[in-house]
């Protein structure tokens, strides 16, 4: 591997993991704070894809049908967890962990395939409504203004965000929230708004994920399927109670794994390389310690939220 | 603070004064397991109440589940003339209760003056500026530690400053959950010190659940004892403060 | 015709993938998603060697099955050390892992896989056909069913379903929880492999998509709606799963393909539905053995009466007491020395000497954070203390296993009770019982007599037991439905069932209702009468004084009085720590 592919490929990184980092920060949030096992991310990856391209072909504009279908993927999220999740685990706290995984199981199955049944499985496209061109950054080396977009998306995002959990009342309630559950029900945030809050953000943050990458491609039912995997990679490398700059770092991360292993051992062992990292890192660390913290964090928000 | 002894169904001699907080039947606990059984107590406006015991008592399952952190199996809980639910926790700090837990009392990842605002959440905005002042005036020590992240300060410093949140609340009743666990004696004294004082100026009712009990009675109105789960005695402050030992009730 | 008689193949594919998956996530309670994956290892190796080194059928599928177990066993070492939420999320990385491989190795077909495996043939016949396939995959899917059957119902079984109720408590009792676990894990995943091997034959190719997550959804699908921890309710399970989509295209004539995609939402609705209704699945655990289950009288809460309204009290011993490991030597003592350990920079015990004299009960007292649970917990967990040495018997048991503690005769009870709720008293007890010829696999299947055998003694010990604290009237009962009383009670069997000398309980009398204290202080009375030797915590004093011989007075991780609960009564600066400074 030549020195300009080696320095392509990590421009090609950054690029591709800002929309990890994206995806990363959205499922991050979700995990974090309501400890849920939300493997359906994939629908939230996806869905607002079928949604805008389904507006733009009853005539409206391509950006405001993206905006409504992050709207709608939104609240498709706050439903997942206000219908499916928080029932099951009021009901059973215990047994909370299979439940919610198992129907997060299912709830992908039917959502991927009610898709395939409505619009089909052909692959459905994205126009950017710009053009697409090379924008050179050095010798040989360059990037093209979508995945310039990526990266101004991406920072604009995780700047938006920080702020928003450092400063106002409702970013307040979700830190104080995940940092202690008990206390927070004492202090009277109700841990069932702050949970819908923060599956609306991750939605639409899958959304947007989804959204910026199908400009590249094409969206299929299952699109949502590997990313959703590799979402799960960059929450659990950055630790599942980090803050979102440390989530799009990882994202970045993985973004540069990725790219980079796919020039030095060829596209098709770039996979083998990012989900072999997660299971030796997984395997690994002693994680007693970690796990143990999730454990009893999940405990005691299912007690502050009257469970 | 109450003048007389009220007896205990809440009435004083001659005149029904209307209780604060009124627990009748109370049996609940954790699974389809029962810690704590009929348990009958209240709390009159004004008053500071004990809820001494040894540990597995179940001193702290009933403060949870009077406020409804735990489902109920039996029994009613009256808070200021209507029912009070289980269920909802959250909404207690809205209706005037503030519970300060016996472990991981402060968001410990967050700042001081984050800590406080928090506290407010029930409160709104214009009045919860003037209790800030107000907060940080009374504990100063939290006035020079702004900044600072909550979890890097002494336990003693974190048990004030969940006081003071709880106070951000502008409560009626505070109810605290063994609130010397871990501190040193000396700063067992001063925090109730501390409480003493505030149930003075702000005329905030209070009640108290401990193990270490001859700190508690410095300041109790009246005592509850508990034990396997059920109240063996009641008894009022002084005749608490008076006792020289504790062996046979606990 | 055809297509039923494919459904029928298909079924018995993943009829055999769920069976091993409900004996480890059913059974066990492992939360994995590694079936399809281990399924791939089994089918691509099987597919490899027939392919490109022209290996006969058997021969492939042995090898198939021995990497999938090899491959099983590797996995399954570091994810089974894990708590459940890493547990799926390593078998989730296995799972996208394998399936890269499979796509990146060009030997493997990439992306388009290994197509034109040659069809399996018995002697002349070549088996092509849907019919003709079932002729092997029938009664291989029917001995997988045999084998799982037998694994499942066999004291091996019961230690599974012990790991899944409370692994720390079963581990408790002195078994080796995750040689349990790691055995089960790498069979199982031979008979995935098995069933990926199959599947190979059958659709003759091997290809990325067949081993894919949609088809681990299908299986984990057939265990949950038939019934986890129900093994006929997995082959039920893989019927609905298999024959949902010709089902469909027959009756409402839906073209193959949109059948196969309703046929996925269906069964997603129905995981969904099933997790939110029926968390059992259609055919709960032990469904028809609960008809046989006699009723016995008390349910939750109620305290421990017969009919008259007396407490019941234990009854004496009708034989001889249970044997003790020491036979007629000098009994067994504890002798705790210069122990001392850290908890993030905090000292929690340090410089603790004491002993545990035979035949006693002893007491350790103290206010919270004296380290009494540090103690306990050193007694018997990983957690090392930092110096010194435990002794029992003589020999140092720092640093061993709790399951290696409690073999070696000292045992505890959990203050959260820790009863296998989903197992009936009579298994609860059996399963403490120690030295079980039938919790070995080879004796299950090699030496069936002696398990037998080794089955009726064990039962007959755990009757005794139960008889003794005076629960044995309701040997069939699930013990999620004691009273709180009698789960103690249950607990207390436990630890005498595994024939321990040296009893540590924890907080005997917390939430104990008065109505049920006297008969669990009469237990604990009588356990002494058998010559155990017992640490008792308690910070009822009240039970303290009625049951202690002895009593250790702890304050910050020391101990700073001994004697008799009069003379620690008689001493006012042990007030003064204990109800705190006046």
């Amino acid at each position: 591997m030549s020195a300009t592919e080696f320095g392509q490929s990590i421009l090609d990184g950054i690029a591709s993991g800002s929309v990890f980092a994206i995806l990363g920060v959205g499922l991050g949030l979700i995990v974090g704070v309501t400890g849920r096992f939300h493997f359906a991310y994939a629908m939230n990856i996806v869905l607002p894809i079928y949604f805008a391209t389904t507006l733009i072909s009853a005539g409206l504009g391509t950006y405001p049908a993206i905006v409504i279908g992050l709207l709608l993927g939104a609240a498709v999220g706050v439903a997942m967890e206000a219908l499916l999740y928080r029932p099951l685990a009021e009901r059973a706290p215990q047994a909370a962990l299979l439940a919610i995984f198992v129907t997060s199981l299912g709830l992908l199955t039917v959502c991927e395939n009610v898709i395939r049944l409505i619009w089909g499985s052909e692959p459905r496209a994205l126009d950017p409504g710009f053009t697409v061109s090379r924008v050179d950054l050095g010798t040989a080396l360059g990037l093209n203004t979508l995945q310039l977009v990526w990266i101004g998306v991406a920072a604009v995002i995780v700047v938006v965000l920080s702020i928003y959990l450092a400063r106002g009342k409702m970013g307040r309630a979700i830190r104080a929230v995940e940092d202690n559950p008990e206390m927070a029900a004492a202090v009277g945030i109700s841990p069932r708004r702050v949970f819908a809050v923060v599956f609306a953000i991750g939605a639409a943050l899958a959304g947007v994920g989804g959204v910026l990458f199908t400009m590249q491609g094409a969206a299929l039912p299952e699109s949502g399927v590997l990313p959703t995997f590799t979402a799960f990679v960059i929450v659990f490398l950055a630790g599942v109670k980090s803050g979102v700059p440390r989530f799009a770092l990882a994202g970045i991360g993985v973004g540069l794994l990725q790219a980079i292993s796919a020039t030095a051992l060829g596209p098709s062992w770039s996979p083998v390389v990012t989900f072999g990292v997660l299971f030796f890192y997984v395997a690994a660390v002693p994680l007693r310690e970690r796990g143990l913290t999730w454990r009893i964090r999940r405990q005691r928000v299912a007690e502050a939220s009257g469970s | 603070m109450a003048t007389s002894d009220p007896r205990p169904n809440g009435s004083a001699a001659g005149v029904q004064l209307p209780a604060l907080l009124e627990v009748n039947g109370l049996t609940a606990g954790y699974r389809g397991r029962v810690v704590i059984h009929e348990v009958d107590l209240h709390v009159m406006p004004g008053e500071v109440v004990g809820v001494f015991g040894s540990n597995g008592a179940g001193k702290t399952t009933t403060l949870k589940a009077i406020l409804g952190l735990l489902p109920r199996m039996g029994g009613t809980v009256v808070y200021e003339a209507n029912r009070w639910r289980s269920g909802r926790p959250w909404r207690a700090a809205g209706q005037g209760m503030a519970f300060i837990p016996a472990e991981r009392f402060t968001f410990a990842g967050l700042s001081v003056e984050e800590n406080l605002r928090l506290g407010a959440t029930s409160v709104a905005g214009e009045s919860s500026a003037e209790t800030l002042d107000s907060v940080l005036t009374m504990f100063p020590i939290l006035q020079q530690r702004r900044e600072q992240k909550a979890g890097t300060m002494s336990g003693g410093e974190q048990r004030m400053l969940s006081l003071a949140v709880a106070l951000m609340s502008q409560p009626r009743l505070l109810m605290l959950d063994e609130p010397s666990l871990g501190l040193a004696p000396r700063v067992v004294e001063q925090l109730i010190t501390t409480l003493q004082g505030l149930v003075e100026k702000q005329g905030v009712s209070v009640i108290m659940v401990e193990q270490n009990v001859n700190q508690a009675v410095r300041i109790t109105d009246r005592a509850y004892i508990l034990r396997s789960g059920r109240v063996i005695q009641q008894m009022s402050g002084e005749e608490a403060r008076s006792r020289e030992e504790w062996w046979d009730l606990f | 015709m055809e297509y039923w008689l494919n459904a029928l193949d298909f079924a018995c594919i993943i009829a055999i993938y769920a069976l091993a998956l409900n004996l480890v996530l059913g059974y066990a309670g492992q939360l994995t998603i590694a079936p399809a994956g281990l399924g791939g290892v089994g089918g691509y190796t099987a597919a490899y060697l027939s392919l490109s080194h022209g290996w006969a059928f058997v021969p492939a599928l042995v090898l198939g099955v021995v990497t999938a177990i090899v491959v099983g066993f590797l996995l399954g070492l570091p994810a089974l050390r894990l708590s459940q939420d890493y547990l799926i999320l390593l078998t989730l990385a296995f799972a996208a892992v394998v399936i890269a491989i499979f796509e990146a190795i060009p030997a493997l077909g990439g992306v388009y896989g290994l197509i034109g495996v040659p069809p399996v043939s018995i002697g002349d016949t070549m088996l092509i056909t849907a019919a003709e396939y079932l002729r092997i995959a029938l009664p291989i899917m029917l001995v997988c069913l045999l084998v799982c059957w037998r694994i499942g119902s066999s004291p091996f079984g019961r230690v599974l379903r012990g790991i899944r109720e409370d692994e720390p408590a079963t581990e408790a009792l002195g078994k080796n929880v995750l040689g349990f676990k790691v055995l089960t894990f790498s069979i199982t995943a031979g008979i995935m492999g098995l069933a990926g091997v199959l599947y190979v034959y059958f659709q003759q190719s091997a290809t990325p998509t067949a081993f894919g997550f949609a088809q681990t959804t299908a299986i984990v699908a057939a265990v949950v709606i038939g019934g986890s921890g129900n093994i006929l309710g997995s082959l039920a399970g893989a019927v609905l799963v298999s024959f949902a989509s010709p089902v469909l295209q027959k009756t409402v004539d839906l073209a193959p393909e949109t059948a196969g995609t309703v046929q996925l939402v269906i069964y997603g609705a129905l995981l969904i539905a099933i997790m939110r209704l029926m968390p059992g699945g259609i055919i709960p655990e032990g469904a028809s053995l609960r008809l046989l289950r006699r009723r016995g009288p008390g349910g939750a809460g109620a305290p421990t009466t017969n009919g008259s309204g007396e407490y019941r009290r234990p009854r004496a011993m009708a034989r001889a007491p249970l044997p003790s490991n020491g036979g007629g030597e000098a009994k067994p003592v504890v002798q705790v020395r210069d122990v001392a350990k850290h908890f993030n920079g905090i000292q929690a015990v340090r410089g603790l000497s004491f002993d545990l004299p035979a035949g006693r009960v002893t007491a350790l007292l103290g206010p919270n954070g004296g380290g009494k649970t540090t103690l306990f917990n050193l007694n018997t967990r990983r957690n090392r203390p930092v110096t010194g040495e435990v002794l029992l018997d003589g020999k140092d048991i720092v640093g061993l296993p709790p399951h290696r503690v409690a073999r070696l005769g000292m045992v505890r009870s959990f203050q959260d009770v820790r009863n296998l709720g989903r197992l009936t008293l009579l298994q609860n007890v059996s399963l403490a019982v120690p030295d079980q010829p039938g919790e070995q696999l080879r004796n299950v299947f090699f030496r069936p007599l002696s398990s037998r055998r080794g089955e009726r003694a064990a039962r007959e010990r755990a009757l005794e037991v139960l008889d003794y604290v005076g629960l044995a009237d309701r040997q069939d009962m699930l013990a999620g439905e004691l009273g709180y009383g009698d789960q103690k009670l249950l607990s207390l069997a436990r630890i005498l069932a595994t024939g321990g000398e040296v009893l540590l309980i924890d907080e005997p009398a917390s939430g104990v209702d008065a109505g049920s204290m006297e008969s669990l202080l009469a237990a604990i009375e009588s356990l002494r009468s058998l010559g155990k030797t017992i640490c008792l915590v308690e910070h009822n004093l009240d039970v303290v004084e009625h049951l202690a011989d002895h009593v250790l007075f702890m304050e910050q991780g020391q101990i700073t009085a001994r004697g008799p609960m009069t003379e620690i009564k008689g001493d006012p600066r042990l007030a003064e720590v204990y109800f705190g400074h006046v």
